[in-house]
C-alpha cells in the first residue's frame, strides 16, 4: 500500500526537488568562481603561426561603422596589437594593461605596470585557467620581465626576469610562452608555473613575437651594427637550432608567419622570402614596392600569403611561387626618422576582405579576390597599429597622442566600394590628363617664345653660322 | 642681316658655303662655315646667362624641340608603368634630363620594378639607350636651329649620326656610377655619398659637350668624347663651365625633384598623374633642353679653341717664378 499522508507528500516533493537546487547551486558556485573566459584572438596575428585569421569565429565584413572609441588614459602613446579573450579586448599601453569591454567600449579593468615597451601580449590556458602574460618593465635598457596575470581576475599568477630589455612581444603555444630579449636571447617560458623551460642565445635584437608552427619555433633577429638579419628555427621543446637564414645588408626581416609548411618574411631589401618551414631551403622570393616592417607579418591562406610593406602597399602573392596575383597601394608612406617602426599594423584576414591599418590613420579592407578597395575608414591622425578580430567585431589600436582601441562593426546601411589601385593604369585618364599637359605647357612655351624672340637686327647672330 | 631674315633667305637644304674636309681614312671630320673670303667666323662664347637666352630662345621658337622629348616622356612612363612600375611620378622630372641627371632616373625606376637584380641594370641601360636616341636626334634639331636654320631632315640626320656617341656616354656613365658606388661604399657613407656626387658632376662635366662635338664634326665616338673633355677644361668667358654645370646640376637634382614633390599628388605612386604633375614635369623637360640648347650655344662658341690634341701642361722649372694670375 502506497503510502498518501500530507507530510509524507511534502516529504517526497521536497525530496524531489532537491536535486534541482543542488544542481542550481553548484552552477551558482561555478559562475562565482569564475569560469575561464573563451580565447578567440589569442595573440599576434591571432594565434601562434601568425597567419591573420581565426576560423573559429565570425568575424565582421565590410563596410563598417566605428561602434565605440577607447582612449589610453594615462599615457599619449597608444596601445600594441590587442587579443581578445571571453567578451574583452586587451591592450598593453605604456603605464598599464587594459581590459575594454567589447560591447561598450568602456573599461572593464586595468593592471598597473611599470612601463617600458610597449608590446604585444598574449593569453594562454593552464590547468584550466586562462591567462594573459606580457611584458613588463624594460626601460632605459633594464631588464624586462615577463608577467602573467589571471585572465578572469587580473590577479597576478607569476613573473619571470629576462636578461635584458624586451621589444618582441610574446607568443603562446600549448604549455610554453615565448618571448625575445634585445641581446638576441629566446626564451621559452612554462606557463603553468613561470618557469624557464629553455633558452637559446642568438645574434641581434628580437624584435618581434616568435611564431611556431609544427613543432618549431621562428625567430628574427637583427644586427645593428653588421646590418644582419636573421631567421632561425628553433625546436619547441628543447630550443636546438633545426635551421638558419642569415644575410648581410639585409637590415632586418619582418615578423614571421607560417603557413601550409612555408615560413614567410619580409625583408628591407624589398624581398618577401619563404623558406620550407622544416628544412630552412628557399622555396620562392617576391618583389614588393618597399621595405617590411619588422612589426609587421604577412596574413597567410590557402594558397595566398598577403602583404603589407612600408609604403602602404597590399600584396597578394600566390602561397605556391610568390607570384603577384594583385596589389593595392594607400600611398601612406609615415614620415621619417625610423618609418620601418612606425608601421606596425599587419593584414588580417577577414572573410573575403584583407584589412590593413594605415600609418596616416585610415583602416582599409581589400577585396581579397579582384585586389579593389572595399572599404576605407578614416580614424584621424595617429597611426593604426595591430588588428584584432572578434566575434561580430574589429579591434584597432591606435597610436600617438590620440591612442587608444577602436571597435568597428559590420554597417548594413552601407555601401561597397569597387576601386582599383591607383597604379593600375587608365588608358584614358592618362592620355587625357597628359594631353591637357602637353597643350597647355607647349603652348605657353610658344607664346613666351613668341614674345621673347630677338626683333632687332644687330644682337641675335646665329652661332656658328657666317655673317 | 637678322636671324629671321637669314632663316627665310636660307633654309636648310641651300645652306651656305661649307667645307667638308675627308680625311685620309675617308671620315668626314669637319664642318665649318667659312666667310666667302675664306676666313673662318666664329661668334663670341656666350656667357652662361646669354647661353640659358640662347637656348631658351631657340627652343621656345622651335615647337618641335619640345613636342618630341614631351612625347618621350610619356611614351617611357607608359611602358614603364606597363612592366610594373609603382613609383610617385615625380621623378619624371628627370627623364629627359642630360646624362648622368637622367641616369640618377633611370637607376631608380628600373630598381623599382626588379629591385637589386641585373635585370635593373640592364633596364637602365636599355632606359639610357632610348633616351641617347632622342638626346641625339634633339642635338642635331638643336644645333640647326643654333646654327640659324629650321630643323631640317638634315639637322636630324646628323643627330642620327651621333646616336653611338650619345650611347657611350650613357655606357660611361653607367659604368662609372655602378663602379663608383661599390667602390665608395667602402669609404663610408659620409664619403660615398660625395664621391657619388663627384662621379655625377665630373661626368656632367666632361661629357656634355660630346653630342654636340659628334652632331657638328663627326669625328667618330672617342674623338667626340675627347673633344667634348678638351672643351670643358678651356677657360670660358662670362662664367666658367664649372659653374654653368653646378647650375644644371643644382636646377635639376634637386630643385626640380623638391618641387615635384610639392605638386599636389606629386608624391603619390599613381599610374595616372594629374594634370598638375604632368604640367611640371612638361616644365622640367622644357627646362632640361633650354640647358641642352645652352651648352651647345658654348661649344659652338668656344669650338675653335678646343686643340686637336692633348694640351699637357709644363711644370714650371723649380725656381721659376709662377706665371701671374690672369685678371
Amino acid at each position: 500500500v502506497f503510502p498518501t499522508s500530507l507530510r509524507f507528500r511534502h516529504a517526497l516533493a521536497l525530496f524531489a526537488t532537491l536535486p534541482v537546487f543542488l544542481a542550481g547551486g553548484v552552477v551558482a558556485a561555478g559562475a562565482a568562481e569564475g569560469t575561464p573566459p573563451a580565447i578567440v584572438w589569442s595573440q599576434f596575428q591571432g594565434g601562434p603561426a601568425h597567419t591573420g585569421s581565426v576560423s573559429s569565429i565570425t568575424s565582421a565584413q565590410p563596410p563598417y561603422t566605428r561602434a565605440w572609441t577607447f582612449r589610453e588614459p594615462d599615457s599619449d602613446q597608444g596601445f600594441a596589437a590587442p587579443v581578445i579573450v571571453g567578451d574583452v579586448a586587451v591592450a598593453l599601453g605604456s603605464k598599464a594593461v587594459y581590459g575594454v569591454d567589447l560591447s561598450s567600449g568602456q573599461q572593464a579593468w586595468r593592471v598597473a605596470r611599470t612601463g617600458g615597451p610597449i608590446t604585444e601580449p598574449a593569453v594562454g590556458t593552464a590547468g584550466g585557467t586562462t591567462l594573459i602574460v606580457y611584458v613588463d618593465g624594460g626601460s632605459n635598457q633594464e631588464p624586462s620581465k615577463l608577467v602573467a596575470i589571471d585572465a578572469a581576475t587580473q590577479k597576478q599568477l607569476w613573473s619571470f626576469s629576462l636578461g635584458a630589455s624586451s621589444v618582441s612581444g610574446v607568443s603562446v603555444d600549448g604549455s610554453l610562452a615565448f618571448v625575445g630579449d634585445t641581446q638576441g636571447v629566446l626564451y621559452a617560458v612554462d606557463v603553468s608555473k613561470g618557469t624557464q623551460e629553455w633558452t637559446f642565445k642568438g645574434t641581434g635584437r628580437i624584435e618581434a613575437p616568435p611564431a611556431i608552427a609544427d613543432g618549431l619555433v621562428y625567430v628574427g633577429s637583427r644586427e645593428l651594427q653588421q646590418g644582419n638579419a636573421t631567421i632561425r628555427a628553433l625546436d619547441e621543446s628543447t630550443g636546438t637550432q633545426m635551421w638558419m637564414f642569415a644575410q648581410q645588408q639585409l637590415a632586418s626581416g619582418s615578423a614571421i608567419t607560417v603557413s601550409d609548411g612555408r615560413a614567410i618574411a619580409g625583408f628591407t631589401d624589398r624581398l618577401a622570402r619563404a623558406f620550407d618551414a622544416a628544412t630552412g631551403s628557399g622555396e620562392w622570393t617576391a618583389l614588393m614596392s618597399n621595405a617590411l616592417s619588422p612589426r609587421s607579418a604577412p596574413a597567410a591562406a590557402t594558397g595566398a600569403v598577403y602583404l603589407a610593406d612600408l609604403a602602404g602597399t597590399v600584396e597578394r602573392v600566390s602561397a605556391d611561387s610568390g607570384f603577384r596575383t594583385w596589389s593595392y597601394r594607400f600611398n601612406a608612406v609615415r614620415s621619417l626618422p625610423i618609418p620601418y617602426l612606425d608601421f606596425w599594423s599587419s593584414p588580417v584576414l577577414t572573410g573575403t576582405s584583407v584589412l590593413i591599418g594605415l600609418g596616416d590613420g585610415r583602416l582599409g579592407a581589400i577585396s581579397t579576390a579582384t585586389g579593389h578597395l572595399q572599404w576605407e575608414g578614416d580614424t584621424g591622425p595617429g597611426a593604426l597599429g595591430g588588428i584584432a578580430l572578434g566575434n561580430g567585431i574589429v579591434i584597432v589600436a591606435k597610436q600617438g597622442v590620440n591612442g587608444g582601441l577602436i571597435g568597428f562593426r559590420h554597417n548594413a546601411s552601407g555601401t561597397l566600394l569597387d576601386e582599383p589601385s591607383p597604379t593600375e593604369l587608365d588608358a584614358g585618364q592618362l592620355l587625357g590628363r597628359f594631353a591637357v599637359a602637353f597643350v597647355v605647357v607647349l603652348g605657353a612655351a610658344a607664346l613666351a617664345g613668341f614674345l621673347i624672340r630677338p626683333r632687332d637686327s644687330t644682337d641675335d647672330e646665329p652661332i656658328g653660322a657666317e655673317s | 642681316v637678322t636671324a629671321k631674315k637669314r632663316r627665310r633667305r636660307r633654309p636648310a637644304t641651300t645652306r651656305a658655303e661649307t667645307v667638308s674636309i675627308e680625311t685620309d681614312d675617308a671620315t668626314e671630320i669637319d664642318e665649318e662655315t667659312v666667310e666667302d673670303d675664306g676666313v673662318v667666323d666664329h661668334p663670341p662664347v656666350p656667357g652662361i646667362l646669354s647661353a640659358l637666352r640662347i637656348g631658351l630662345v631657340a627652343v621656345t621658337t622651335t615647337p618641335l624641340l619640345l613636342a618630341i622629348p614631351f612625347l618621350f616622356v610619356f611614351l617611357l612612363w607608359t611602358i614603364l608603368v606597363l612592366l610594373g612600375l609603382q613609383v610617385p611620378p615625380s621623378g619624371l622630372v628627370d627623364a629627359m634630363g642630360i646624362p648622368p641627371i637622367s641616369t640618377v632616373f633611370d637607376f631608380g625606376v628600373a630598381q623599382a620594378i626588379f629591385g637589386y637584380a641585373p635585370s635593373s641594370l640592364f633596364l637602365a641601360f636599355v632606359i639610357a639607350v632610348a633616351r641617347a636616341v632622342v638626346l641625339a636626334i634633339l642635338a642635331g634639331i638643336t644645333i640647326d636651329v643654333l646654327e640659324g636654320s629650321r630643323p631640317s631632315m638634315y639637322g636630324v640626320l646628323r643627330g642620327i649620326r651621333a646616336i653611338p656617341t650619345v650611347v657611350a656616354v650613357n655606357f660611361l656613365i653607367i659604368t662609372a656610377t655602378v663602379f663608383g658606388t661599390q667602390l665608395f661604399v667602402l669609404l663610408g657613407p659620409g664619403l660615398s655619398l660625395l664621391g657619388s656626387l663627384a662621379v655625377l658632376i665630373g661626368g656632367l662635366y666632361f661629357l656634355v659637350f660630346a653630342p654636340a662635338s659628334a652632331v657638328r664634326e663627326a669625328k667618330g665616338i672617342q674623338e667626340s668624347i675627347r673633344r667634348s673633355g678638351r672643351a670643358a677644361r678651356l677657360r670660358f668667358p662670362g662664367g666658367s663651365h664649372l659653374i654653368m654645370v653646378m647650375v644644371y646640376f643644382l636646377v635639376g637634382l634637386p630643385l626640380l625633384l623638391f618641387a615635384a614633390g610639392r605638386v599636389p599628388g606629386g608624391s603619390d605612386a599613381t599610374a595616372n598623374p594629374s594634370v598638375a604633375v604632368w604640367a611640371l614635369v612638361l616644365v622640367a623637360t622644357f627646362v632640361h633642353v633650354v640647358f641642352l640648347a645652352a651648352f651647345f650655344a658654348r661649344f659652338i662658341g668656344i669650338e675653335p679653341e678646343i686643340p686637336d690634341k692633348p694640351v699637357r701642361r709644363a711644370r714650371p722649372a723649380r725656381g721659376a717664378q709662377p706665371p701671374a694670375r690672369r685678371r
